[in-house]
């Protein structure tokens, strides 16, 4: 365990270092972060033009807590450069096993993902004429850091995808957050979906940790809002179940089939 | 004493999309004792990198065995590979972002050396390949030379005892290369065993107690660096130039025509600097030395084909076809 730790806390500096590739704090406050903004309040004064408070409210707070989602799964491109540096197989044949590895490499964008989201909760209601319930909208705050760890699951297993086919990581990462954005219950309420479809849907991330931010914004029974954190929390656990297998599973298919790659 | 590797009957296939089998090793037997220096020496897709990464563990074989210090690299991936350092060569499998000492605190984690031991051995590692001085520089500000320092040293991080080296001397420049040719000879003195992949003829001479040349995936011989001349039917030479080098090209015809009718000489050929003259045996060398000294070339030694040209004549017409 003491071990896993150690890969952990090397993989995260690692993560940090090479978030300095990307950005500086100037680029990532003045051009990322402000770009999130942007993003949530476009659909805030969407809301605001049709003239209804509570489908201002309603996007708000879903956009607010989907940066949360949207960064953390930025894992998968991450984790798919361990295969462009020539990495992967060493840490394939690492004799502490290369899964703790995936734990931290994305941990910067977690990092990120919950300062803009709490940017976006704390900055752009007051902003944008949509104030939150305080102090119950600080209590949606956990949540939200949940929200965080079951997309950075969701990333990694989605990362497994990634790793086997070259070139696809931004269509990966595209793909997944732009699902879970539609249909998610950020800007359109789950039951507007049939059915069958949200059945499927209860397993995205997000989903559930929503609802339960919902909750506890319009002051749910607490059983509700807890019910719905156990779920989000289940469903962050199943994604990092498949992830584990999915990338355990990418190391003895790729020594198999030689897809292992280290040359160039 | 266990050989320190051991690969018998190995075969590695690939299956390509239009479901055509592509032969990587065919049938390959091999054995390299301890504290030798082996190099595995062929053409592009000769199968080098294939034979080390089964041996490394990173590729499973098709069938065949191969072990590492008697683990067998299939049943017992856990033991081989605490037992073996792998070391690339070019620019890949480090953190560019990382400095060179962060890159080693990163992989000892991973070979679960604990911080105390890891951070002892990076400086020690780091000193040794001549990278202290740039320990905290990120990688991405390192020459080619210095990357490949910093890849043995995490090559040797966790202190294997067998080390498979692919292709380590690529791209590097003369002086890098002979640096790192030398601290692989004080490695090899201090006990570890080699597997050096390469098409470097020069590096293999210098570093290598034996090697074996594979062509296809088969093996085609295995020899004493030394004495593999003799693989070319135990022809006896005698190099020679003009004193002048300029003059070299102008030596006359009359010379060597005069040297290719005596009895001793097989035949005389042209090479780039020098000419040569084969002879039946050493005795037939020694009379031409003396027959060249009387007639002025003073330029002349007895030689053994090179390496290279075992290399070139076994690999043959290859070409640039892989």
């Amino acid at each position: 365990m003491i071990h896993a730790i150690r890969i952990v806390r090397q993989s995260v500096i690692l993560g940090f270092a090479e978030m300095g590739r990307v950005y500086t704090w100037r680029t990532w406050t003045f051009g990322w972060l402000m770009r999130l903004l942007c993003q949530v309040a476009y659909y805030v004064l969407l809301g605001s033009y049709l003239g209804d408070p509570a489908l201002t409210r309603y996007v708000l707070v879903g956009n607010s807590v989907a940066l949360a989602c949207l960064e953390s799964t930025i894992v998968v491109i991450s984790l798919s450069g361990e295969r462009a540096m020539g990495t992967l197989p060493l840490l394939a044949v690492a004799p502490a096993g290369h899964l703790p590895v995936y734990l931290g490499r994305g941990v910067q964008w977690m990092t990120t993902g919950l300062i803009s989201s709490m940017v976006a909760w704390t900055a752009l209601p007051p902003l944008l004429g949509v104030p939150l319930p305080w102090p119950r909208a600080a209590y949606a705050i956990p949540v939200i850091v949940l929200v965080l760890l079951s997309s950075y699951g969701y990333g990694c297993a989605l990362a497994g995808v990634a790793l086997r086919l070259r070139g696809v990581e931004w269509l990966v990462l595209n793909f997944a957050y732009g699902i879970v954005m539609t249909f998610g219950g950020t800007n359109v309420p789950m039951s507007f979906w049939p059915a069958p479809l949200r059945a499927v849907l209860e397993f995205l991330p997000l989903v559930h940790g929503l609802q339960a931010v919902r909750g506890i914004l319009d002051g749910a029974p607490t059983g509700h809002v807890l019910g719905q954190v156990g779920l989000e929390a289940l469903v962050g656990a199943g994604w990092y179940a498949v992830a584990w297998l999915s990338m355990d599973r990418l190391v003895s298919v790729g020594r198999r089939t030689g897809t292992l790659d280290y040359a160039g | 004493m266990e050989a320190a590797v051991s690969v018998s009957s190995l075969r590695r296939t690939y299956e390509r999309r239009r479901k055509d089998t592509v032969v990587a090793l065919d049938d390959l037997t091999l054995t390299i004792a301890r504290n030798e220096i082996h190099g595995l020496l062929g053409p592009n897709g000769a199968g080098k990198t294939t034979l080390v990464r089964i041996l490394s563990t990173v590729l499973l074989p098709t069938s065949g065995t191969a072990r590492v210090l008697g683990h067998d690299v299939v049943a017992e991936t856990t033991a081989v590979r605490s037992l073996v350092g792998l070391v690339l060569g070019g620019d890949r499998g480090l953190y560019d972002r990382l400095s060179a000492r962060r890159n080693l605190l990163f992989w000892g984690a991973l070979y679960k050396l604990d911080a105390r031991t890891v951070r002892r051995r990076a400086d020690t590692l780091l000193e040794r390949v001549g990278l202290a001085e740039r320990a905290d520089e990120p990688v991405e500000r390192f020459s080619r030379g210095m990357r490949q320092r910093l890849h043995l040293a995490r090559g040797l991080l966790h202190e294997p005892r067998v080390l498979f080296l692919d292709e380590p001397t690529s791209g590097l420049d003369p002086v890098a290369a002979v640096a790192f040719r030398r601290l692989v000879l004080e490695l090899r003195d201090e006990g570890r065993t080699f597997l050096l992949a390469t098409h470097d003829m020069d590096e293999a001479t210098a570093l290598c107690d034996r090697v074996t040349l594979i062509d296809r995936g088969r093996r085609l011989l295995t020899d004493d660096t030394a004495n593999i001349g003799r693989l070319l039917g135990d022809r006896e030479c005698v190099d020679f130039a003009h004193d002048d080098p300029a003059l070299t090209h102008a030596l006359n015809h009359a010379l060597t025509d005069a040297l290719a009718a005596l009895p001793e000489v097989v035949d005389v050929e042209r090479l780039d600097d020098r000419w040569r003259a084969h002879t039946a045996d050493r005795e037939g060398s020694r009379r031409v030395l003396a027959w060249l000294v009387e007639r002025d070339v003073l330029t002349a030694r007895h030689a053994q084909p090179t390496l290279e040209e075992v290399y070139l004549r076994t690999v043959g017409d290859r070409g640039m076809r892989v």
